[in-house]
């Protein structure tokens, strides 16, 4: 007969709450695929940027520097992107034979899962095992419609380095139970800072928290301030070398100043709110308050941990912007403790056996209320993409066939405005400008110039290596300049999609080059047509004019 | 064989392991082929769960943490050790595509030597 015993209801519960966790959100997202022909459940412009740079750096075989078709065609501007999402992307896309998009968005849920888990077995340390049943439940707010576009629109490094935080906090609990242990929180630092940058910081102000508050708790020793300084220092060394670069490019192009403001950011307006919690709010409130008296009695840090987290949340009104709403997302993580904990006070006004039978009790309590909460909180995202088939087979096509210094030009295309997704050319690209080409459509002439936006990455202002610093090549007067018909090598037209009055200029433009007998069609798919330009420019010039 | 317990113990985790993250995704994905459930598995084993957990043994040296603890934890630490590596790898000019066989059988081989070394002391 199999024993009931407390290790194999944690078990069997993990197991159960991975799988719901995991069918509401990537389950559904990537149609219960775990293999793709094209990049799915990828809903905006950044969800390529990290997929193509991805991409990139596969086919360089390094990280050294962008690949130019990324960059607006320079050459030279050194990788300024926090690499690890990349290089781990790729090792866990060829290890496990999956084509790069796969394989990066994949990491993503593992590196969330695995944080959630530690997380689990965090509040199992400080608060017991019932009390981490009965947290499980917030973690479907990491699905809410306002926390899920972290998924689906690209805010994968800054996951990843809020999975590290979870990491960095479960090191410290060991560290300071063994102060042996401060390779793992040593880690974690270097994940955060070689994950988000921003994350990096915030993983400090938490380290510096719990710090104080296990001096206020008078049980730090040497030997746990001589492992902490080792996993410090030992990971800044680590880390150096992308962190000179990160304080040499975006510590300079994007400082963040001191400001008070209470406007939402106009990148992410609104964020997640913790109203959002509805009815859970209550018991969260209930746990904060109890677990605020744990820790002032000095029973364990979580209190102080909670309340910074909800502090940095905030830091957008004193400039932090949507760095602030970024640390949101994994509120339903760091606060989950709250829940179960508030729960669990209340339950134990009915329940008032105690002991190890019961524990099947708080299981299946906590098993009703993570289902009720997947079905009430979680968004269900089906298996959409900014990608399809065609145009899929159309990047291929363009990246196989054509010329690699050649340039792409695209003109109207129902997902061309979400920019990033044009790198997967893998050439140099300009996008016709939206407004402009509308107005263009509506006089239906074919024009020999366009208002044209050169699509790329600027970051933080592309910087190419110079002695021992930067100097930066981004030119922000290029980036919006009028382009000759004659310019391009090749020219994209879309002529399936949802705005029919563009779909048909496009099709003038292409029956207008064809005419003049400056392009050909070279390659088309039930989406798209490609041209190549067959005479040279001044030929090119003459003709349409 | 005595002194292996902890690898035996490992061993016993990683098929456990196999078995129910193959489970679940098999569950989670059912529209997946077999064949690449498995492979994925397969992958995530060799990439970050063993060359994880064997890290997370080298630092608990005492043995005080649960072995599911032990390769949770490893696992994290996987994805960030192999992410590291192979970013300064391939800045020293090894290509990122050969990084998923390297880097595993660098610590798996690091943690053989740590052994070896500390049982013939």
């Amino acid at each position: 007969m199999i024993q009931i015993n407390e290790k194999r209801i944690l078990i069997a519960y993990s197991v159960i709450i991975i799988a719901i966790l995991l069918w509401v959100g990537p389950g559904t997202l990537f149609a219960h695929r775990i293999s793709h022909p094209f990049p799915v459940g990828y809903l905006a412009s950044d969800s390529f940027q990290h997929q193509t740079r991805a991409e990139s750096i596969k086919e360089m075989g390094n990280y050294r520097h962008e690949a130019d078709y990324i960059v607006t065609g320079k050459k030279g501007v050194v990788g300024f992107y926090p690499p690890l999402l990349y290089h781990s992307g790729i090792a866990l896309s060829q290890a496990a034979g999956l084509e790069t998009y796969d394989g990066v968005y994949l990491l993503v849920f593992l590196a969330v899962v695995i944080a959630v888990m530690l997380n689990y077995f965090l509040i199992k340390e400080l608060f017991g095992v019932k009390v981490a049943f009965l947290s499980v439940p917030l973690l479907f707010f990491l699905f809410h419609p306002k926390i899920y576009p972290a998924f689906t629109w690209n805010h994968w490094p800054a996951l990843l380095g809020l999975s590290s935080i979870i990491f960095i906090i479960w090191g410290f609990a060991k560290t300071m139970k063994k102060p042996g242990y401060w390779p793992f929180l040593s880690i974690g630092i270097m994940g955060t800072a070689l994950a988000h940058s921003s994350e990096f910081i915030f993983s400090l102000v938490i380290l510096s928290v719990l710090i104080a508050y296990e001096a206020y708790k008078k049980s730090l020793t040497k030997k746990h301030v001589k492992a902490f300084a080792y996993a410090i220092i030992i990971a800044l060394i680590v880390a150096a070398y992308y962190l000179q670069i990160f304080w040499l490019t975006w510590g300079q192009a994007q400082k963040i100043t001191l400001r008070i403001s209470f406007k939402p950011d106009g990148w992410m307006p609104g964020g997640f709110k913790p109203v959002y919690f509805r009815e859970a709010l209550i018991f969260l409130v209930i746990g904060l308050v109890l677990a605020t008296w744990k820790s002032i009695k000095k029973d364990n840090f979580y209190a102080p941990l909670a309340l910074t987290v909800i502090l940095l949340g905030f830091t957008n009104i004193i400039g932090a912007g949507f760095r602030a709403y970024q640390l949101r997302f994994f509120w339903p993580v760091f606060l989950s403790a709250s829940l179960g904990l508030g729960i669990y006070t209340l339950l134990r006004l009915i329940i008032k056996k105690k002991g190890r039978s019961d524990v099947i009790v708080y299981a299946l309590i906590g098993l009703v209320l993570s289902v009720y909460a997947a079905n009430a909180y979680a968004t269900r995202i089906g298996p959409s993409s900014l990608m399809d088939a065609p145009h899929w087979q159309l990047y291929q096509w363009i990246s196989r066939n054509t010329e690699k210094n050649s340039w792409i030009y695209f003109f109207y295309g129902d997902s061309y405005s979400q920019d990033a997704i044009l790198r997967n050319s893998k050439r140099d690209h300009y996008l016709a400008e939206l407004n402009e080409l509308v107005r263009d459509a509506k006089s239906g002439e074919v024009k020999k110039e366009y208002w044209t936006r050169m699509a790329g990455d600027s970051g933080p202002g592309l910087p190419v290596r110079d002695g021992l610093g930067f100097r930066f090549v981004f030119n922000s007067s290029l980036y919006h300049h009028n382009v000759s018909l004659c310019e391009p090598d090749y020219y994209v037209f879309d002529r399936a999609g949802r705005f029919r009055p563009l779909l048909q200029y496009n099709m003038a433009i292409a029956g207008f080059l064809k005419n003049k007998s400056v392009a050909k069609i070279v390659y088309k798919n039930p989406s798209s047509i490609v041209m190549k330009r067959i005479v040279d420019k001044r030929e090119c010039i003459r003709r349409i004019s | 064989m005595k002194g292996f317990r902890e690898e035996k113990e490992l061993l016993k985790a990683l098929v456990t392991w196999a078995v129910v993250l193959f489970a679940i995704l098999e569950a989670v994905f059912y529209r997946e082929s077999i064949a690449v459930v498995a492979r994925f598995v397969v992958g995530v084993l060799w990439l970050f769960v063993i060359p994880g957990t064997l890290t997370a043994m080298l630092i608990d040296k005492n043995n005080k943490l649960g072995i599911t603890e032990k390769s949770i934890a490893g696992t994290a630490v996987a994805i960030i050790v192999t992410g590291i590596t192979s970013y300064y790898l391939g800045l020293a000019g090894l290509n990122v595509r050969s990084h998923w066989i390297i880097i595993p059988l660098l610590i798996i081989g690091a943690y053989a030597i740590v052994k070896l070394f500390g049982r013939r002391r």
